[in-house]
């Protein structure tokens, strides 16, 4: 099973490329200057045809890539929602610690005894 | 006389007619475009623009108080502020605006310049359009920024390339390296950020920025079609233009990755070692 982009449609806006979990969507090795989904490394996640805004990308059933090869990309795709998460949760952790701080300056200055 | 409204012949300028084959390979810049592009002419806004960069000290340590500092100053960091504390929207909104301005500065520009190219009628419709998107957009955001309770200058302006139209150097004005940086890898890359904040805004039940960056997303979606489309036009005959597109927009693509690693290597985390594109934290 993979997915495939319909390269008529396709406006290049990379956001499948930049969503997709294994790295198996290829543009600038592209001889046609077009997004194309390499189906070796195509986990069936959906993500890209969800994310996809021409709505140009189809789920074709009859492509299913060698075992071995779904294997590595799926491991490809648990280390990348690995780093996602922990990317996720670091801006988080930052970004509220950041909004505490900024109230905790305010209710100094307004003596508020915050400290 | 009126224009007519029939497609010229593609860049003829950058290869007049006679030239040989080898010649067709090479760029060529129109004849006195230089001089008359649009130049350093400051532009205009009220408030003035004033990036981060501007900032008179006093207004930076406002600025620190209310931000925490220019390191937060970025839509990442700012949604996942504002999901804490609403008041973050306010200038979430202004980083959005506040490239909406310099989108109007940008395809103005472009619309006017690159008729010196000798490019399509109907490319130059495109991008007066896509010019007139842009100032709908700001229109949007400034009245976003009025919900909120904010206003135009309450928070600066966020810094994005070049600063004035006529620092892009040179070599780098040929339409097609300009459709392939800003129309597709860059309004292509702003679809992402639309989205985060629209669904950022149904998250905390906030219709009115939800509606209007829907609305913004999908002009985003027309433009980067817009920009595709004549980028492939432009390339057809001439295949130096397509390899430099490609080259210009691999280039920005790796900027834009580095900037969100060192964003990452800064909030303490593993910037998504791999994956080469750099996904978003969504």
């Amino acid at each position: 099973m993979a997915y495939v982009i319909d390269q008529d449609r396709c406006i290049n806006c990379w956001w499948c490329r930049r969503a997709c979990p294994t790295d198996t969507i290829h543009y600038f090795d592209q001889p046609n200057r077009k997004h194309w989904i390499d189906p070796e490394g195509c986990i069936d996640c959906d993500i890209c045809a969800q994310v996809c805004p021409m709505d140009c990308i189809d789920h074709h059933p009859e492509i299913t890539p060698p075992p071995e090869k779904l294997e590595a990309a799926k491991a490809r795709a648990r280390a990348w929602a690995g780093d996602r998460r922990r990317l996720k949760l670091a801006v988080r952790g930052y970004a509220e610690a950041q909004v505490l701080r900024i109230a905790g300056n305010g209710k100094r200055e307004n003596g508020n005894g915050a400290d | 006389m009126a224009r007519q409204l029939t497609d010229r012949p593609v860049c003829k300028t950058a290869v007049p007619a006679g030239e040989t084959e080898a010649a067709r390979k090479e760029p060529a810049m129109a004849t006195g475009l230089k001089e008359r592009r649009l130049g350093n002419a400051v532009a205009k806004r009220e408030p003035p623009y004033r990036s981060v960069m501007e900032l008179s000290e006093e207004e930076r340590k406002a600025f620190a108080e209310k931000l925490g500092g220019a390191q937060n100053y970025n839509s990442v960091v700012l949604r996942e502020m504002a999901r804490k504390d609403r008041r973050f929207l306010a200038p979430l909104i202004m980083s959005i605006l506040s490239a909406e301005f310099r989108g109007i500065d940008f395809f103005g520009r472009f619309t006017v310049e690159t008729q010196e190219q000798n490019v399509p009628w109907h490319m130059t419709l495109g991008f007066a359009r896509q010019t007139f998107d842009e100032s709908r957009h700001t229109l949007l955001n400034m009245k976003l920024l009025e919900h909120l309770g904010s206003h135009l200058g309450e928070y600066p302006d966020i810094i994005l390339g070049p600063q004035r139209g006529g620092e892009i150097p040179e070599e780098e004005l040929d339409p097609a390296i300009l459709l392939a940086r800003i129309n597709v890898a860059l309004e292509g890359f702003a679809l992402t950020t639309f989205e985060e904040i629209r669904a950022l805004a149904r998250d905390l039940g906030e219709e009115l920025i939800e509606h209007c960056h829907d609305y913004n997303m999908a002009d985003e979606v027309t433009h980067v079609a817009l920009g595709d489309y004549w980028l492939e036009r432009l390339s057809q005959e001439q295949p130096w233009r397509k390899d430099r597109a490609r080259a210009a927009q691999e280039e920005f693509e790796k900027m834009l990755s580095m900037v969100r690693e060192m964003a990452a290597n800064f909030v303490g985390a593993t910037a998504g070692g791999s994956n080469q594109n750099g996904g978003t934290p969504g």
